[in-house]
């Protein structure tokens, strides 16, 4: 009985997917001749590959000496340390309209007779504080000479205590 | 490898590759040239790339996209001046009757294969690009491409065959 799983020895073997046949090389082989390049075509294109190659930018800039660094190189470096600088000092705590957090010592103040003017308490970020009424209202005098107001609220400061001042923006 | 030896192997097998693609000498010669210079400037920029030939074959594959398409844009004014331009750079008539005869059949069966069996036909036949950087170039499979091949390889021995059947009309 026949087996159609038995492989025949004597069968020719099948062609690999992958063998072109005679007749696909000879079409390959007729397609390079049909468009084969002419030699001079050849040489000219690599020429002028090679040449296009040499005459480039890329080419030019290797065989040139190092340049010294751009003007405008320079003088961006020192635009931007001058905006660096300038960010800086603003950003100082000190100035009128940015919010800081200063723990002030009310050193001389007695309860309920602050000095109406004059009356210096040194502080640790704050220059000088006059505290110039008694109704809540403390002025403090910032190192750029501008004054700004701050309310201390209901409770007068005692001798000795700590008050929080907050920094509000300069009324002008 | 030298640059000046890979650019003269790689150089017949894309003139191949872009006359096949373009179907004018002129143009397959300047595509060709481009894809050469790119790789030049490449190897001088930053060394030779994995594949060569593979490298230029992108970028001529792109070139002559780009190049037909411009001409499809200049169609008119070229053909104007096809009709008035007699220039004959072979000297013997009969044998450039023949070549360019053989030339304009093959061209025109390529021309009418379907554009990917195409591609794939021009690259791995007349571009001798090997099957693994052919089907990377291609975005395709090793079996696919190769499939893609064979299919076109019938395709054109079909349209050259009809061709020659076909009585000359002149």
């Amino acid at each position: 009985m026949h087996d159609p799983t038995r492989v025949d020895p004597e069968a020719p073997a099948a062609p690999r997917p992958s063998a072109l046949s005679a007749r696909e090389r000879e079409l390959d082989t007729c397609l390079r001749a049909t468009l084969e390049p002419a030699p001079e075509a050849v040489t000219r294109v690599v020429n002028q590959a090679l040449a296009h190659a040499r005459t480039s930018p890329v080419a030019r800039r290797r065989h040139r000496p190092p340049r010294r660094p751009r003007r405008s190189f320079v003088w961006s470096a020192a635009a931007l340390a001058a905006g660096l600088l300038i960010a800086a000092l603003l950003a100082m705590p000190m100035r009128p309209g940015k919010p800081i957090a200063a723990q002030t010592a009310v050193g001389n103040a007695e309860p309920g007779a602050i000095p109406a003017a004059g009356g210096a308490v040194p502080a640790p970020r704050v220059r000088r504080i006059t505290i110039r009424s008694i109704d809540g209202i403390i002025t403090v005098q910032t190192p750029g000479g501008k004054a700004s107001m701050f309310r201390a609220g209901a409770h007068q400061p005692a001798a000795g205590s700590t008050i929080l001042v907050r920094h509000q923006r300069s009324k002008g | 490898m030298d640059l000046e030896e890979t650019l003269q192997a790689l150089a017949s097998p894309l003139l191949r590759y872009c006359l096949g693609r373009t179907g004018d000498r002129a143009l397959a010669e300047e595509v060709a040239q481009e894809a050469l210079a790119a790789l030049a400037l490449r190897w001088q920029r930053r060394g030779p790339p994995e594949s060569p030939p593979g490298f230029a074959f992108a970028i001529a594959r792109r070139r002559a996209f780009r190049a037909l398409a411009r001409r499809r844009l200049l169609l008119p004014l070229l053909a104007l001046g096809a009709s008035s331009n007699g220039h004959d750079p072979l000297a013997d008539p009969e044998r450039r009757t023949l070549e360019r005869d053989t030339l304009a059949r093959t061209l025109a069966a390529i021309r009418a294969l379907p554009a990917r069996d195409r591609e794939a036909l021009l690259i791995v036949a007349a571009g001798e690009l090997p099957g693994a950087e052919a089907a990377r170039l291609l975005g395709l499979s090793r079996s696919a491409l190769k499939m893609r091949v064979l299919r076109a390889r019938r395709r054109l021995c079909d349209l050259l065959e009809e061709n020659d059947a076909r009585p000359d009309p002149r």
